[in-house]
């Protein structure tokens, strides 16, 4: 038999397509040819080995088709347990979830509750709000007083008080915006004890100033003022002081500008390290050659010495905004000429203080 | 302040509710269903493919991750994993003794065992708890026979070059008829392309028998 045909013949033979009498002459024609057997042996071998090569081969693409799958499903199966632990427990956790609410609450309200209150405003004013009870007395020693000197005019208790300073002898005076506001009636006083009517020509919260002018007859302008208002600004470490009155009394002041910002940041003002107390608002801050470098406006509670002041160039821009806007601020003329350079810090006080005022708000 | 208690309170009944919740884990018919899903495993059905894959791989990839191993590893690992049991379902005396995910677990355990001892990144403490199981070693031993096998009838095929590759593919694998064979790829007649099949078939059998002889 040609080689091919019996090949033909083995793989008919080992795949059962042969009919019954091919097979019995098939395996009659093998009993005679002994060498064929071992071929068939062979070949089904051969066969099988190729067969299952190829299952495997083809089982190895399902696996990593399936692989593929399973790790996209996978990750986003996940979920469903939790869905299904959620279903299951939902009315357990919901339990859990109230109780777990219910100690909560209780427990940040007793917190809440016995917590030490701290004050909100970081930032004091330095007005001098005038203690209610001090007032009433005052009231009643004036009625005393007038009682028994019968004097018909009444008494008008002080809501706040605060310092001002001149920028023109003619009469204007600038103090801090917040001394002033919510209010018509103010009384400025000298450090000799002087009072004079004054009234509000303006007032600029953002810039924490006021402008005020003295309206009374009795009030003698002073010619010349001892200062200067500086234009640029004031110098880290530089030396200066102020004067004010925290008390009935005018009180000085001395230290040095500490920082270029102020309170959180605000360029506006600088930072001063110096000693203020309520009733210093709106004192001026001078420099130890005599000009005016600020306005003191605030303190900061939780630090020692830590004071603010408004940056006097703020004066000049102010003053030339309401100058175009109303022809009465063109009389205002700022001082440009300083006679305290050179001259010792006593001197300049007794000049200085001439020019400093108390402001009292009714 | 307030909200770290609280949340250590929330924590505590969290821990105390989660405690209540018990998975279940042993069912009846688990031996049933797995012997049904061999039975689709020895006869290539997907989908059988794909529920053991779903069901077990996670397993096996937290342990090669958890020993030294890459996703990549873990996925060779459980593939290889998954042919050897392939090659047992389609033995008609395999019994499968333990439960699927023991079987499964304890043969990628020594196959990734074997890896790093290969790559000598063994870890000791792997060792001592090597599981000695008999049913284990029979089908790895099959296994790396078998896989020789295929390495060689892989290696002739790819010596024979593609003609003759596809033909031989066509007929031996996919069963296809010889007058398909002879259709599909520009024979003439179903003879001709007999012929060339012969041919090639000679050329492979001598190329695998020679090495596979050795």
């Amino acid at each position: 038999m040609e080689d091919i045909i019996l090949l033909e013949n083995i793989e008919r033979y080992l795949t059962g397509q042969m009919s019954e009498t091919e097979r019995l002459f098939f395996e009659e024609y093998c009993a005679n040819n002994p060498e064929v057997n071992a071929q068939i042996k062979e070949h089904k071998l051969f066969a099988t080995y190729l067969e299952q090569y190829g299952e495997q081969k083809n089982f190895i693409a399902q696996l990593r088709q399936v692989h593929e799958i399973v790790i996209h499903t996978h990750t986003k199966k996940k979920p469903s347990s939790i869905v299904y632990l959620w279903n299951r427990y939902k009315r357990t956790i919901a339990v859990a979830a109230s109780i777990a609410g219910i100690t909560t609450l209780i427990t940040s309200s007793v917190f809440t509750y016995f917590t030490p209150k701290t004050k909100p405003n970081q930032v004091q004013e330095l007005v001098n709000k005038v203690n209610n009870i001090e007032r009433k007395q005052t009231e009643l020693g004036t009625t005393i007083k007038r009682v028994a000197t019968k004097d018909n005019e009444p008494a008008t208790p002080v809501l706040y008080n605060g310092t001002g300073f001149l920028i023109d002898g003619k009469g204007y005076l600038v103090t801090s915006a917040h001394v002033v506001k919510n209010t018509k009636s103010i009384r400025v006083q000298n450090y000799k004890g002087e009072t004079y009517d004054a009234e509000i020509m303006n007032i600029d919260t953002d810039h924490d100033l006021a402008f005020l002018k003295i309206t009374d007859n009795q009030y003698k302008p002073i010619t010349h003022l001892p200062y200067t208002i500086r234009k640029n600004n004031i110098d880290l470490g530089e030396e200066i002081f102020t004067l004010g009155y925290p008390r009935k009394e005018i009180v000085y002041g001395e230290g040095y500008a500490s920082a270029n910002t102020g309170y959180n940041g605000d360029t506006l003002s600088c930072q001063l390290a110096i000693s203020a107390n309520p009733g210093n608002s709106g004192g001026p801050i001078l420099s130890k050659n005599g000009d005016v470098v600020g306005i003191l406006s605030a303190r900061q509670l939780q630090a020692d010495g830590v004071v603010f002041a408004i940056r006097s160039a703020n004066i000049y821009r102010l003053l030339n905004q309401l100058k175009q806007e109303d022809i009465a601020y063109q009389k205002i003329k700022l001082p440009s000429y300083s006679s305290l350079k050179n001259t010792d810090r006593t001197q300049q006080i007794k000049r200085v203080k001439d020019c400093v005022f108390m402001i009292e708000v009714y | 302040m307030a909200f770290l208690y609280s949340s250590l309170i929330f924590f505590i009944y969290w821990v105390t509710f989660a405690s209540l919740i018990v998975l279940k884990t042993s069912n009846p018919t688990v031996e049933f269903y797995e012997k049904e899903l061999l039975k689709g495993l020895a006869q290539n059905d997907r989908k059988a493919i794909e529920i053991i894959y779903t069901n077990h791989y996670p397993i096996i990839q937290a342990l090669i991750i958890s020993n030294n191993g890459t996703y990549d590893d873990a996925k060779d690992i459980f593939q290889e994993g998954m042919i050897i049991l392939y090659e047992n379902a389609k033995r008609e005396d395999f019994i499968l003794t333990s439960q699927l995910k023991t079987y499964l677990y304890a043969i990628c355990k020594r196959l990734w065992l074997k890896q790093l001892q290969q790559k000598q990144r063994y870890t000791t403490g792997w060792a001592n708890n090597e599981d000695q199981s008999i049913i284990v070693n029979e089908a790895l031993e099959i296994h790396e026979k078998q896989n020789a096998t295929f390495e060689l009838m892989d290696e002739a095929l790819n010596t024979i070059g593609n003609p003759c590759k596809q033909l031989l593919e066509a007929y031996y694998i996919e069963k296809k008829n010889m007058d398909e064979i002879a259709k599909s790829f520009g024979y003439t007649n179903a003879d001709n392309a007999k012929n060339q099949k012969y041919k090639c078939l000679m050329r492979l059998k001598k190329i695998f028998f020679t090495k596979y002889n050795k």
